[in-house]
């Protein structure tokens, strides 16, 4: 089992180079033409990697202001920055992986079980590094800094909470761009807003590093300048994830803060259930690409500008 | 001996049925043509075959469901699907490791396809940097790599040269006379006269007619090409006069 299982993260290793490349090309139709697609290709892990390594120093540059100064603000805007990078900063590679083609493992002799691990083991490898450093280091810095490994625990189990929601929500975001948008030709107005969203959270990762980069110091000010609002409103807030792992991590306990914390727990595990089952539905081939009734529509040919043409099928993803 | 057995193969996407209940079988030593027209249920039957996607029936491989005979299927999609950050090389071998396959053995084979298909000074190369016909090549040198007894081509000769095509022919031959199999799908009616031993015509999702090229001309009294005979069971020898006329402006 255990040389079958070094087999199949090797297979899942070539499966990751290849979701990185199409997603380096999906992002940039145009790098083929600018640089020789072997460069693209060579460079290709080394960029992933660098971008891994970013995500990390991001994390952990985020994470100084709850190390220091256990308050609830502090640890609740750290959680909450958990979510929104992984789901910016991944956006785009994991929606390379749901758009994947995995029919070529399956002509393979690998069994269905054996191709869910290998896309599994794909899907941690995008964001590997991270995700195993966030459940090592905060939770080892809370212990270092507090002596207490019940405060390392529940920051333990409050990084994994906000992990699994943002895998999570990034599959189900992947999915809907994959699925509804991007493989879809229709032009309804509609599907046509959607598409410009779907363009501008592609493109907010990009400003996501600028963000975080020249507000960081900002954001901490204001999170010491709204700590006391924060506590006023303790009734409300002790309900609401991350500001419930915050509280209980800065040391209040109370029954509601205790249950709504449970509830999210119980949430994080249906989202792990739900997430594991979206991933083996991608490896099966059942993702649903876009239906609509197009093919009249691409049949159609309407007079236009040719500026206004021209924007349109730039816009048109 | 029967190669492939197929009973009542139906495979739906949502509402829509692309084949519809069709039965065949290919016998070892034969080279079997799927001919319709585009949307037929060509390619739906044969991913069917290769085990790809769900179908209601039966279908045997060698006695085995395809699941458990990929062993035994070497399958070119019409659509190449390969690894595109890999080179040739790279994706060979990988190949070659989920195969399992003897080092020595892969080797030899594979210096005789790389030099048939030409393919030497690309080997080193990403596939995403090939032409559509290399990555066809390499799609089916993947395919003979493990000595498959059952060959499954999917508009096989789709972007291949001339010199590669025939290769490709000769190849086939060759298969099906040390007794392998071969499931070949096409809308060439040239090709499939030329290959094919026995030819099925698919017209949405149902077998029209089957038997040699012989049995099919007898079939709709005709002593024309495949063409004819096709137009002639699909019923749409009518409709193309009727084109052809309104074309005549």
């Amino acid at each position: 089992m255990l040389s079958n299982f070094s087999e199949l993260w090797k297979v899942s290793g070539v499966l990751y180079k290849e979701i990185v490349l199409q997603s380096v090309l999906s992002r940039n139709p145009l790098a083929t033409t600018n640089r020789k697609i072997e460069d693209i290709v060579k460079t290709v892990n080394l960029n992933m990697w660098f971008n891994k390594i970013l995500l990390c120093i991001m994390l952990c540059i985020m994470a100084i202001a709850p190390i220091m100064n256990r308050s609830a603000i502090n640890i609740t805007i750290f959680l909450a920055m958990i979510v929104f990078l992984f789901i910016f900063l991944g956006i785009q590679t994991v929606t390379s992986f749901v758009a994947s083609n995995f029919n070529y493992l399956r002509i393979l002799p690998l069994g269905r079980d054996e191709i869910s691990l290998v896309n599994l083991m794909t899907f941690f490898r995008l964001f590997d590094l991270p995700l195993v450093m966030l459940i090592i280091f905060f939770p080892l810095a809370i212990f270092v800094t507090t002596f207490s490994p019940l405060h390392a625990i529940l920051a333990f189990i409050a990084v994994v909470v906000s992990e699994v929601f943002s895998l999570a929500i990034l599959i189900c975001l992947a999915r809907l761009f994959h699925s509804k948008i991007a493989h879809s030709t229709s032009g309804s107005r509609w599907r046509g807003l959607l598409k410009f969203l779907y363009i501008m959270t592609w493109s907010l990762p990009a400003f996501g590093f600028y963000f975080i980069a020249r507000f960081a110091v900002d954001i901490s000010e204001i999170s010491s300048r709204y700590s006391g609002v924060i506590s006023s409103h303790y009734g409300v807030l002790s309900f609401i994830f991350p500001f419930c792992f915050g509280f209980l991590i800065r040391g209040s306990v109370s029954l509601q803060l205790l249950g709504s914390c449970a509830v999210y727990i119980l949430l994080a595990v249906f989202a792990l259930k739900w997430l594991l089952s979206a991933i083996n539905e991608i490896s099966s081939g059942t993702v649903r690409v876009a239906r609509d009734n197009s093919i009249r529509s691409q049949n159609q040919t309407t007079s236009s500008s040719s500026w206004y043409a021209q924007k349109r099928s730039e816009v048109d993803i | 001996m029967v190669a492939v057995s197929v009973e009542g193969l139906t495979v739906r996407y949502e509402k829509t049925i692309a084949v519809n209940g069709i039965s065949f079988k290919v016998n070892e030593g034969e080279i079997y043509g799927l001919l319709g027209p585009n949307g037929a249920g060509k390619t739906s039957t044969i991913k069917a075959i290769a085990g790809l996607i769900p179908y209601e029936g039966s279908i045997r491989i060698f006695g085995k469901q395809p699941q458990e005979a990929k062993n035994l299927i070497g399958y070119v999609p019409e659509e190449i699907m390969l690894f595109e950050s890999l080179t040739p090389l790279e994706f060979f071998e990988f190949i070659a490791s989920i195969r399992k396959l003897d080092a020595d053995d892969v080797n030899k084979k594979l210096e005789n396809l790389v030099s048939a298909f030409a393919i030497r000074d690309y080997l080193n190369t990403p596939i995403a940097a090939l032409s559509m016909g290399t990555k066809k090549k390499v799609a089916v040198i993947a395919a003979l790599l493990h000595n498959p007894k059952l060959l499954i081509l999917d508009e096989p000769l789709n972007g291949l040269d001339a010199k590669t095509s025939r290769i490709l022919k000769e190849i086939m031959a060759i298969h099906v006379k040390e007794g392998g199999a071969i499931i070949f799908s096409t809308h060439i009616m040239e090709i499939a006269e030329k290959l094919c031993n026995r030819i099925a015509v698919i017209n949405e999702g149902r077998i029209l007619a089957e038997g040699s090229i012989n049995e099919l001309k007898e079939m709709v009294l005709s002593d024309g090409d495949l063409e004819d005979v096709f137009l002639k069971i699909t019923g749409q020898e009518e409709e193309v006069r009727e084109i052809l006329n309104a074309l005549k402006l």
